[in-house]
């Protein structure tokens, strides 16, 4: 803060057409210190180009190893407000659908023991609360809870679940993303809030292989949907399609497997040679539809670049039926975090195991067969390892 | 202590039936087919005849109590109600057919930007930086504010060939996970932590603080009850600042902006793929980053000139080559763009056969 | 072993790591089946002590047990 509390650098972050987050800082000091302080201390940092924030790591409330991160600035006595500016994460409901009644009550919790700021939402799907103090956290814990709420994930432990629409507003879906959401955060309250992994584990459930929610780049586990038969044609509706795109070029031309072709009046697919891209159903939503035997395609390992580099989720599991009360995935996954449990080393992701173990010891322990679905290619170098079973 | 109210613990999020508008609830596992109306809505069909619309309108993410309100009041008034965020940080409404066009013309009376479907720039996914964390290199609400103040008709109006997502995070830590965006705007150190000698003392476990580097980079000086770095172990992490508030990482001058770009998570077409660096390092300049600003849109601008309709940023540059992007753009090639790390090699061209440029 | 037994070691071997390791409960549960409690006393001791305050879990980069204690960085004037 300059000495008279101007804000000049933020203040210029005001104008343009895009939706200002320093009008939002603004309307929440008007009600909040610690709003004040954060645009203060966000001048601040504007000038100095560094960080203000220390982290806390013993913040929390009582029995819950997550859903709060610990905050304080390392300039208090010019910053009381935001001496504590913790982060409080509540579980969002899958899909983060609302009603107004209930993120009004939310709002108003907020307002009365928070900044006023919120996060909607975190990059792990969480509707994060922004700046509180330590005091207040377990008022605010009973009062959100006494309205249904509960904490997200943080630590070393299952973080909140995530999905995309689904059935509830697309087309495309070959499972019930939310309902497969909400069931896994039931299932396994446990184990999202009282860490006990090695690290993080991210759960992520896109309905088709669009992966509206980046299941595959963020999410240990990414549960990704899929059919198993014919993609459905409406061969009318193609016709149609042809009036306003070039078939030929937009669609056969781009389908990376060119198992299609259009002479005109008919498309015809090869549905063998189909990988299930969704291309061609992207452009022509009206004419083509996912098949009709549907299910999920099970893929394990994506992370976040810290330590060993990012990877992406590979195939463990080419199709699997996933259907209510889903203790198929659920009977999986316990079985993964026990294997990971027995092996992993602290801050060893499942992804960095299975390159440090082998697939085998991962597919071993879960009793998943070897399938040529689950690589590009297979080896190349003779360094095989044969097990004395192998060779008996 | 007797009275006290029992706790409620492990609830869970509360079951999404609750929210859903009665049309979506009714129709929930029909939808047969959608059409994008135009870039602000879209319009889902139902088997049973059943018709949904969708506006959607871009959030700054970072917004107040009385934002929210706001965003409720719409709803409340065009929407029954109901309403619900993207993934992306946009908040949508379900309109009734004949509330659309008032809705959006409340919307844009109000100031908001109506946007963000198909084929143009959605919102921007982004961290916390200087709001909240303690290891970024870089702001990020400030940054994406700047970056599409700039470019925010393609939200609105523009189109270009494909999606082009843009994500953000402020350090390598990546929460926002922009490893496969087709624009990744990314948060770099270039200096170790310094050791603050006078606090180190009082505030720090040293062998926890020793524990917590994934390098091994920190090593104990037992007689200054204190650490060293040895700074060519570090790879600027930040785990060290995390266990210890003495050993500082952001630098005004060591700290800025590096741009990857031709990442994508969706599996139509070609795989997914992560993005690669085009550029190593951009300065720190609040409160508008001129120069990270304009090289992404210049980014942007050459890939809407040269791409194929339907191509990915990524796709784009895989058909014309690495060389050719980088003659292209006029981006220099530099030390930095070569692999170093655990994947290098995968990354090495094993064959004579490339083009000039 | 009886579940008072498996608490009092718990939170004594917390005691005699605090400020040199950062324990996980795997390295405690480690520790004690190596003594004989099962996996599932360890849980449930862990859940005891810290439902009552008595230890609580940490956050740094990894999560770990600890004995509730003001931080370095919740500490300005040092
Ligand atoms: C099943 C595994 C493999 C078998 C059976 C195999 C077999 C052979 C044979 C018979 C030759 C010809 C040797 C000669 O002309 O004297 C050869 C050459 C060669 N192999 Fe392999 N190879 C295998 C794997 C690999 C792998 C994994 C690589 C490298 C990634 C590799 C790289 C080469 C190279 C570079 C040559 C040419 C060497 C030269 O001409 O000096 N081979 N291999
Ligand atoms: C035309 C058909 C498509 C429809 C109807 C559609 C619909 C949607 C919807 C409703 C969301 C929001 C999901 C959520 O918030 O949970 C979304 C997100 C997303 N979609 Fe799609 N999508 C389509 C095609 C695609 C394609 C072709 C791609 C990639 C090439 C793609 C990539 C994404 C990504 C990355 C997201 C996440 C980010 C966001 O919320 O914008 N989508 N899509
Ligand atoms: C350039 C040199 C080094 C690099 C790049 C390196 C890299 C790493 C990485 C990436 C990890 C994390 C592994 C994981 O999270 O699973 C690690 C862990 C470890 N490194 Fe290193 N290391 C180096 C040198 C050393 C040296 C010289 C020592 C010992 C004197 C050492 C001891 C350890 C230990 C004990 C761990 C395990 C830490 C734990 O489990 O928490 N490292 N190293
Ligand atoms: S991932 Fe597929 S099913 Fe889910 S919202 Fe995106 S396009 Fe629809
Ligand atoms: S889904 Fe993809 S692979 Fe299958 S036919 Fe369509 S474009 Fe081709
Ligand atoms: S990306 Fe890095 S700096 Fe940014 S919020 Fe995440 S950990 Fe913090
Ligand atoms: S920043 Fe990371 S790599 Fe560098 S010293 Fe700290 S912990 Fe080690």
């Amino acid at each position: 803060m300059s000495k008279d509390g101007k804000t000049p650098m933020l203040d210029d972050l005001e104008k343009g057409a895009w939706p200002s987050f320093v009008k939002e800082i603004k309307k929440a000091a008007v009600k909040s210190n610690t709003a004040k302080d954060l645009l203060n201390i966000l001048e601040r940092s504007y000038r100095d180009k560094v960080t203000h924030w220390k982290h806390g790591g013993i913040v929390g409330v009582l029995g819950y190893g997550g859903g709060v991160i610990g905050r304080y600035c390392d300039l208090p006595e010019e910053y009381p407000g935001v001496a504590h500016f913790h982060t409080v994460r509540i579980n969002q409901p899958a899909g983060n659908y609302y009603t107004s009644n209930a993120l009004r009550e939310l709002m108003d919790i907020w307002d009365k023991y928070g900044s006023g700021l919120t996060n909607m939402h975190g990059s792990t799907g969480d509707l994060v609360l922004l700046g509180t103090q330590t005091d207040k956290l377990e008022a605010i814990f009973a009062e959100t809870t006494a309205k249904g709420w509960d904490l997200g994930g943080s630590g070393s432990c299952l973080r909140t679940p995530s999905c995309c629409v689904g059935n509830s507003r697309c087309e495309f879906s070959n499972i019930d993303s939310m309902e497969i959401c909400d069931t896994l955060t039931h299932k396994f309250q446990d184990e999202l809030h009282r860490p006990a992994f090695p690290y993080k584990f991210k759960i992520k459930v896109s309905g088709c292989a669009n992966d509206c929610t980046a299941a595959i780049a963020r999410a240990d586990m990414s549960i990704i949907g899929t059919w198993r038969d014919d993609i459905r044609i409406d061969q009318a509706e193609v016709k149609n399609c042809s009036k306003d795109m070039d078939i030929k070029t937009e669609v056969c031309d781009m389908c990376p497997t060119h198992c299609m072709s259009w002479d005109g009046s008919t498309l015809k697919i090869n549905n063998k040679d189909c990988t299930r891209c969704m291309h061609c159903i992207n452009r022509m939503p009206k004419a083509l539809r996912p098949g009709k035997e549907k299910g999920a395609t099970i893929m394990l390992g994506g992370k976040a670049p810290i330590v060993t580099g990012a990877l992406m989720s590979w195939v463990i599991v080419p199709f699997m039926k996933l259907e209510k009360p889903f203790d198929n995935i659920e009977d999986l996954i316990r079985k993964l975090w026990e294997w990971w449990d027995e092996h992993g080393k602290n801050r060893e992701r499942i992804g960095e195991l299975v390159d440090r173990m082998g697939m085998r010891s991962m597919l071993e322990s879960t009793g998943l067969p070897p399938v040529p679905q689950m690589v590009k290619a297979p080896r190349s170098n003779p360094y095989v390892f044969w097990s004395p079973e192998d060779v008996k | 202590m007797a009275d006290k109210p029992k706790r409620i613990t492990d609830i869970g999020a509360p079951h999404f039936s609750k929210f859903l508008p009665p049309v979506i609830a009714k129709n929930y596992g029909k939808w047969k087919y959608h059409e994008v109306i135009d870039k602000g809505t879209m319009k889902h069909v139902s088997e049973t005849g059943d018709e949904l619309y969708t506006v959607r309108i871009a959030t700054p993410r970072l917004v107040s109590t009385d934002y929210v309100r706001e965003m409720c009041a719409y709803a409340d008034k065009f929407s029954g109600g109901h309403l619900r965020w993207t993934t992306r940080h946009n908040v949508e409404f379900f309109p009734a057919k004949d509330q659309v066009e008032p809705l959006k013309t409340a919307l844009k009376k109000d100031g908001h930007l109506v946007g963000g479907i198909g084929y143009g720039i959605s919102n921007v996914v982004h961290t916390q930086g200087w709001i909240h964390c303690h290891t970024p290199a870089t702001d990020a609400s400030g940054v994406v504010k700047a970056v599409m103040d700039e470019l925010h008709e393609y939200f609105t109006t523009k189109t270009l060939p494909a999606r082009v997502r843009i994500a953000l995070a402020c350090c390598l830590n990546m929460c926002g996970a922009v490893h496969c965006s087709d624009i990744a705007i990314l948060g770099i150190h270039r200096k170790p932590p310094k050791v603050n000698e006078a606090t180190i003392a009082n505030q720090c476990e040293i062998p926890t603080t020793i524990a917590s580097c994934p390098t091994g980079a920190i090593a104990p000086n037992p007689a200054a009850k204190s650490v060293k770095i040895k700074e060519e172990r570090c790879m600027y992490c930040g785990n060290c600042y995390t266990m210890c508030p003495s050993l500082p990482l952001a630098d005004a001058h060591g700290d800025g902006i590096s741009i990857y770009v031709g990442g994508k998570v969706s599996n139509a077409r070609g795989v997914p793929r992560m993005s690669k660096l085009a550029i190593p390092f951009l300065p720190n300049n609040p409160p508008r980053w001129p120069e990270v600003v304009q090289a992404v849109k210049h980014i942007v601008e050459v890939y809407a000139k040269d791409a194929r309709k339907h191509e990915r940023m990524g796709e784009w540059i895989e058909r014309i080559g690495w060389e050719r992007f980088f003659k292209l753009t006029g981006i220099p090639f530099t030390y930095q763009h070569i692999d170093d790390f655990t994947f290098a090699r995968d990354t090495f061209r094993m064959t004579p056969t490339f083009k000039w440029e | 072993m009886d579940a008072a037994e498996v608490q009092k070691k718990v939170y004594e071997m917390v005691e005699k790591m605090q400020g040199k390791k950062k324990l996980k409960p795997k390295d405690i549960s480690n520790a004690l089946e190596a003594e004989g409690a099962t996996k599932e006393e360890v849980k449930a001791a862990l859940r005891e002590l810290i439902d009552g305050g008595k230890l609580v879990y940490s956050y740094f980069g990894g999560t770990a047990v600890e004995i509730p204690h003001t931080e370095g960085s919740a500490n300005p004037q040092s």
